[in-house]
């Protein structure tokens, strides 16, 4: 059986996969496409939304995930990018079934946060950005992937059309 | 509290925060957008506390309360700021469980159309929507030289305490 946030951790690792495929197919060029009023280019955004959800799940677990360590100072294949958010997407899973979502998590020196709230934080930052990367494709002419819960139940097999 | 309720609380003191934030500006900034977005402030706000509606009536199975934040009639932001609060209390209720995600909900779209699915994917989307539509208006405020609200999690978390 599920559990609570199982489909909505799925949801995030199946949108960030899906998001990080289209970015594949783009020239390069695109991926230093920018909006006003979102984080940066393109593929700072989405190098940005995986090197975080790197950090939170090694905030939670001690344990740095995928192929490298994300700094915003290098340069890292979408491949590269894809396979961490895979690894952090199935540990997000695993913590979020066996973890205290009370337990108490170091952030910075002198500050704390619970389980719970930085899977919440996982959850909207990565909603957040991969909208911000949605606005920039589309303020350049690109229509962007679907990438909303809908998307994943049809993905999934789970969402019926009814009458 | 599960993770999940967890989730569901950040989602209610976030959308209150945002709808407060737009109802408070002048009606020259509700009117303001940026390219790649939804379209207003006004506009988006409204859709996203309307969709949290729908989220509610299928999660509920019972029909929409006659105060309904509604795309096609809801004007006034100080309403949506008010169905934003009682939804936040359902919600809240809710988010205390227990919660069976693999229950299966009906859902009626705007359009008219009908979804059935498992609970947990009308929340996973719940809680997408509104973390995009949110972010849509962070961009637009940003583009227009307006400082946006804090509304992640971690500020969410260091408001009530949860982070010392």
């Amino acid at each position: 059986m599920a559990g609570p946030l199982d489909h909505v951790l799925r949801h995030n690792t199946w949108a960030n996969v899906t998001l990080l495929e289209f970015c594949s197919a783009l020239d390069p060029g695109s991926l230093e496409s920018k909006a006003t009023g979102t984080y940066g280019t393109l593929y700072g955004t989405v190098q940005h939304l995986v090197g975080a959800e790197q950090w939170y799940l090694q905030l939670l677990t001690g344990e740095l995930l995928g192929r490298a360590r994300i700094r915003r100072t290098e340069r890292h294949s979408l491949a590269d990018l894809i396979a961490t958010t895979k690894a952090t997407g199935t540990r997000a899973l695993a913590v979020a079934s066996t973890d205290d979502v009370a337990r108490r998590i170091d952030v910075n020196e002198g500050e704390g946060s619970t389980v719970g709230v930085i899977l919440a934080q996982l959850v909207h930052h990565g909603n957040e950005h991969r909208t911000q990367a949605t606005t920039i494709l589309g303020a350049n002419g690109v229509e962007p992937p679907a990438l909303s819960g809908w998307g994943y139940g049809r993905a999934a097999g789970m969402s019926e059309v009814g009458e | 509290m599960s993770d999940l309720g967890v989730a569901i609380d950040y989602d209610n003191w976030a959308t209150e925060k945002v709808a407060r934030f737009c109802a408070a500006l002048p009606p020259d900034q509700r009117a303001l957008t940026t390219p790649g977005t939804m379209g207003t402030v006004e506009a988006t706000l409204i859709h996203l506390v309307a969709a949290k509606e729908r989220y509610a009536t299928a999660l509920r199975g019972t029909p929409p309360p006659d105060d309904a934040i509604l795309e096609t009639r809801t004007k006034d932001l100080d309403q949506v700021v008010a169905r934003a609060q009682k939804l936040s209390e359902w919600f809240a209720q809710f988010g205390k469980g227990p919660i069976d995600v693999e229950r299966v909900v009906t859902r009626r779209g705007a359009d008219g159309s009908v979804q059935h699915m498992p609970t947990g994917i009308l929340i996973a989307q719940f809680l997408h929507h509104g973390n995009e539509h949110r972010a849509q208006l962070g961009s637009i405020f940003g583009a227009n030289g307006i400082e946006p609200p804090h509304y992640s999690a971690f500020n969410w978390g260091n408001e009530l305490g949860k982070i010392s």
